[in-house]
């Protein structure tokens, strides 16, 4: 920097007699003033804006959206659970989903066959088929497996018997039977029924055989509804054995 | 809270002219007021209220006036502490903005602008001579002294008076006051130098 190129001596007066001279300073009210204007604009500065909570609010109402969707989800999942195949065959569940979809493509929308393709392999006890059951419900798989209606006798017409979940479960249990008998008596069991008393009864002791007493129950239930005249003892024997 | 500085040290500025001993930290206590710290500002004001104040009020000669703009250039200071960056020194912006105030203040207030006043830069000696008659009788009492000295500075022309405020005021060397008040170092030097031969002219005979 360029020095003044000035006699230091007389500089030194100079600025000694002008540091002498100047000594006004501004009023004590008005560094006040400037001082709080100072510490307010620090303050501001220090604290947190507007922008910064309405950010972290955002992120909040996000998180708690999200929460209350995973919190719904897994509450919908006991539902799902329901349309899956009874307990009692948990083991078989994803074993018997190939085969369930085998039989399901010809009932379900072509995209919605698409987008099971796509889907990856569950490994959990949800059931995959029943999960689409829950996103597009349809009429015929929101009926559980146990329901009593394929027993009706006018469960006999084309769509009722494509239709009913007793039907669809022995198609998915086939693939796991190793008891061949058991297999073609259970595929055959609806149309024995529509055709002899006898043939229905043979049908529910069968079942009693291999241990589903509760459908055994529910179809002998129906074999009364169906035939209230036929001779019961003979219907109970094979039952009660 | 304000500590005046020593006349030594104001020597000291205008015989190297970059001013070693200025407090540097001002820069640093600007920044650190931009992020917050209000503790930062007060020393820095403390450091800077005088000398600001002095230069604002010789230079607009209305007392006033003078705390208004004075106040005015602070609170420029507080708002643009964000944007602050220690490109130069704290002094030498901090007396940017009050030579600037200066000026919208002038003009708004339909005095001569004297920024450009290149005459004064070049006036000869015997001008020097003419304020001579600025000089009252020759006495030895201080008070006397200052009021001469004060008299003499307030007949300098404007910019002379601003770049020998700005050197022993705000400390700031020749090429600080040329960028200060948007001239050439040269410039600057020259103002500085024809106010430092008139004081001491009308002074002669008193110190």
């Amino acid at each position: 920097m360029s020095k003044v190129n000035m006699n230091d001596t007389e500089n030194a007066d100079l600025s000694r007699v002008y540091a002498a001279t100047a000594r006004d300073e501004p009023p004590a009210a008005l560094d006040g003033e400037i001082l709080a204007l100072a510490r307010r604009a620090a303050e501001n500065r220090a604290r947190p804006s507007f922008r910064h909570w309405s950010r972290l609010v955002a992120i909040a109402a996000t998180l708690v959206v999200t929460a209350s969707l995973v919190v719904l989800m897994e509450s919908e999942q006991p539902q799902i659970a329901m349309l899956a195949p009874p307990a009692g065959d948990a083991a078989l569940a994803p074993a018997a989903k190939a085969p369930a979809e085998a039989v399901q493509p010809a009932k379900v929308a072509p995209a919605q066959a698409a987008r099971r393709e796509k889907k990856p392999a569950s490994s959990g006890t949800l059931d995959l088929p029943a999960r689409d059951a829950f996103f597009e419900p349809s009429s015929r798989e929101r009926e559980p497996p146990a329901s009593p209606r394929p027993v009706l006798p006018d469960a006999a017409s084309p769509i009722a018997s494509n239709n009913v979940p007793g039907a669809a479960l022995a198609e998915r249990r086939s693939v796991q039977a190793t008891d061949n008998a058991a297999r073609d008596l259970l595929k055959t069991g609806p149309a024995q029924k529509d055709e002899s008393p006898e043939a229905w009864l043979a049908h529910i002791a069968e079942l009693r055989k291999q241990g589903r007493i509760k459908e055994a129950e529910e179809s002998l239930a129906a074999f009364r509804k169906r035939y209230p005249d036929y001779p019961i003892p003979a219907a109970k024997a094979p039952i009660n054995k | 809270m304000y500590a005046p500085q020593s006349a030594s040290a104001r020597l000291a500025r205008v015989n190297i002219g970059n001013a070693p001993d200025e407090p540097s930290g001002d820069e640093d206590l600007m920044q650190r007021y931009a992020g917050g710290d209000a503790a930062a500002f007060e020393q820095l004001y403390a450091r800077h209220r005088g000398g600001l104040y002095r230069y604002i009020a010789r230079q607009c000669g209305d007392r006033a006036a003078a705390e208004e703009l004075y106040q005015d250039v602070w609170s420029r200071v507080i708002e643009a502490r964000a944007r602050y960056r220690a490109e130069a020194r704290f002094a030498t912006w901090l007396y940017t903005l009050a030579h600037n105030r200066l000026i919208d203040w002038y003009r708004k207030s339909s005095r001569v602008v004297w920024v450009d006043f290149g005459r004064d830069d070049d006036a000869p000696e015997t001008d020097i001579a003419a304020q001579r008659h600025w000089q009252p009788e020759v006495r030895t009492e201080s008070r006397q002294i200052a009021q001469t000295l004060l008299a003499l500075l307030d007949a300098l022309p404007p910019p002379q008076r601003e770049a020998f405020l700005l050197h022993e005021e705000g400390g700031l060397s020749v090429e600080e006051i040329a960028a200060a008040t948007g001239t050439r170092a040269e410039t600057a030097k020259s103002r500085l130098r024809y106010a430092v031969a008139k004081l001491r002219c009308g002074l002669q005979e008193l110190i």
